[in-house]
């Protein structure tokens, strides 16, 4: 994405897996809920997993994430965690390395960086 | 230790423990100041680091302080580990207790936003019925807040708005922005007055007991600091009733000690000063103690909307950027039809809107995030709560914290009067955004659980009577003439103002008092 690093070159997908291991079971049912429905809803309508679909029938499969934002999270499960991932994917990739690098080089803006309290003795 | 002697013992270094070591030690008064927590180097306990080199890449650890949402994986351990010093509420009525042990307190990370209150707050029954007023007025605090303003370095404008009175400031003379000429106009065109925020400067990068108070205290030569001294309970003498002392235990060894003095002034921040008093078993002969607390309500980002002329970059220099403070303008000569009191409006303009706020992803998305950076209008809403007798604290004896000490069980939940507020900012927030013709993203009027604000007041609320408040006057107990509190839970209501400069200004009109009758031989 003309030099700043998309959230596969950050590596978002490797992290989140080891976030969503790290998370409540609640989150991690939130997660793997929605993912089942849109796996249900791409083979249903395009006969193959979410993966293999073309990127347009993923677009309409993400319709959700066209809906304007409301306070409260979707009823839906698929729209609940199309809206978390939207979140968590974006957030993984701006505090990644990768972004962290691209900033330094004037490529991108943002990316997480601050400072760090060492634990209290 | 047990063997020295001490005019005043002080629990809590914050605001109002701070505020009270300053006052009584330029006195001439010998005071020892006990807090539970260690003194930080600021300089050596932080370091710069980038997101990616945490271990949750920022996101923090899942499930560590879950009820502080100010927590990130960068501040973490600044906070009271929740594990460590625990507390207990229903699961349908969550509380969020934030918390810092630490010398300075909580004055060492707050948000310095440095407001009076006037008569609308401490006469506030008078004015709507509800409640009870204050047992002070105004009048009597306003030679105290023009003290406390020039130590803080409180930066504001004088608007001459009778319900946020003007103070000793540093004048702010900045101008506006274009855009919020607009906004400010379209609010005075509906009766809503704005001033400048009202900020404690402070000195370096602190506005802090720890810099503006302590400091000055320790240089009297009658001041000793004990940190990492965990309170377990106030001591009475029983042939005389009075306060003589406290056991305590040290934060590392858990060894036990005691330390005595004339009086004892408690300014262990609102919760843990009403937890210490009640875990004393002292103080509540009126059965107060406990009730009525209250806090603001806060939504932030409450309406996020973006400045079309903004888009792009294309703001010319002075177009766009920074904000004001609208002061409550609900019910002060009108009556609204479905909630008592008000809220004030904290806004910003020039800033980015979050990705969530747009309805796409991908490549769309990043390119609408850049349109708009830089071009955003952001609010938060802080709505003053009613206080309330069910609104309560009480001793968990059944959880002890890391020390064995118990805990508390907080029982709170905001109401209609609340929630009716505010959807009443939020409609006025759109109604201002669309007249000044900027494009509305979102809005909305849940507000974070009760103590998100970090704005915890009253449990040992001050009154005119023994048998209806804990405290009189002078921040002084009825039950124990030598047992001063002088902190947040000491308010009868709050309005919609940050507290801390009247904290400051009560705390040093109780040291006041104090160190007087302690002149005439009456403490």
């Amino acid at each position: 994405m003309n030099g700043v690093p998309g959230a596969l070159e950050a590596k978002a997908p490797e992290f989140l897996d080891f976030l969503l291991s790290q998370s409540s079971a609640e989150r991690q049912q939130l997660y793997r809920n929605g993912l089942d429905g849109l796996n249900a809803q791409a083979r249903r309508r395009f006969t193959r997993p979410f993966a293999e679909v073309e990127a347009s029938q993923a677009g309409m499969l993400l319709a959700p994430l066209r809906e304007r934002w409301t306070y409260d999270a979707p009823s839906d499960p698929v729209a609940a965690m199309l809206r978390a991932a939207k979140d968590d994917v974006r957030r993984a990739s701006l505090n990644s390395r990768e972004w962290n690098l691209a900033a330094a080089a004037g490529r991108a803006r943002g990316g997480g960086a601050g400072l760090y309290w060492l634990p209290i003795d | 230790m047990a063997e020295t002697k001490y005019d005043v013992l002080i629990i809590g270094s914050g605001a109002s423990g701070g505020m009270a070591a300053y006052t009584l030690t330029k006195k001439g008064i010998k005071c020892l100041m006990l807090d539970a927590g260690p003194p930080v180097d600021f300089d050596r306990q932080r370091v710069n680091r980038s997101a990616h080199e945490l271990p949750f890449r920022g996101f923090g650890k899942p499930g560590k302080l879950s009820h502080v949402f100010q927590a990130t994986e960068f501040n973490a351990n600044q906070w009271v580990d929740e594990t460590q010093v625990p507390y207990t509420h229903d699961p349908k009525e969550p509380y969020n207790w934030v918390r810092v042990r630490m010398i300075g307190g909580k004055s060492l990370f707050w948000a310095r936003m440095s407001f009076r209150f006037s008569d609308y707050e401490f006469k506030a029954k008078d004015h709507d019925g509800y409640g009870d007023n204050w047992p002070i007025s105004y009048s009597d605090l306003a030679p105290y807040y023009d003290q406390v303003e020039p130590i803080f370095r409180v930066r504001g404008r004088r608007d001459g708005i009778q319900q946020l009175p003007d103070g000793v400031f540093i004048e702010d003379t900045s101008g506006e922005s274009e855009c919020n000429k607009r906004f400010i106009a379209a609010a005075r065109e509906r009766g809503i007055p704005n001033t400048k925020m009202r900020t404690s400067m402070g000195r370096g990068q602190f506005a802090s007991s720890f810099n503006l108070l302590l400091p000055d205290a320790l240089a009297t030569g009658n001041l000793t600091i004990v940190p990492n001294a965990v309170v377990r309970e106030i001591t009475v003498d029983k042939s005389t009733g009075l306060a003589n002392g406290v056991n305590f235990l040290e934060r590392q060894s858990h060894r036990e000690m005691h330390a005595n003095a004339r009086v004892v002034v408690v300014g262990a921040s609102c919760l843990e000063s009403t937890r210490l008093l009640l875990n004393s078993g002292i103080a509540n002969s009126s059965g107060v103690l406990g009730h009525y607390l209250h806090d603001q309500f806060y939504i932030t980002q409450s309406v996020q909307a973006v400045i079309p002329e903004a888009r792009d970059g294309k703001a010319p220099s002075g177009f766009i950027g920074g904000g004001g403070y609208m002061p409550r303008f609900r019910n002060l000569k009108t009556k609204e039809k479905n909630f008592l009191r008000g809220y004030a409006l904290d806004w910003s303009t020039g800033g980015s809107p979050d990705a969530k706020y747009f309805p796409l992803y991908g490549e769309a998305l990043q390119k609408a995030v850049d349109s708009a950076r830089g071009a955003g209008f952001s609010c938060t809403v802080m709505g003053e709560v009613l206080p309330r007798a069910d609104s309560q604290v009480r001793i968990n004896k059944a959880v002890t914290d890391a020390w064995g000490i118990p805990v508390l069980h907080v029982q709170t939940r905001y109401t209609a009067n609340e929630f009716n507020m505010a959807k009443d900012a939020i409609a006025t927030l759109e109604e201002l955004c669309h007249a000044c013709g900027w494009d509305v993203l979102g809005g909305h009027d849940q507000m974070f659980p009760p103590g998100y604000s970090i704005h915890e007041l009253g449990t040992c609320r001050m009154g005119d009577s023994p048998k209806s408040s804990v405290l009189n006057k002078w921040n002084q107990s009825w039950d124990i003439k030598n047992l001063f509190v002088v902190d947040g839970s000491s308010f009868v209501t709050g309005g919609s103002q940050n507290p801390t400069m009247t904290i400051l200004a009560l705390s040093m009109r109780a040291s006041d008092y104090m160190a007087e009758q302690m002149r005439k031989g009456d403490l």
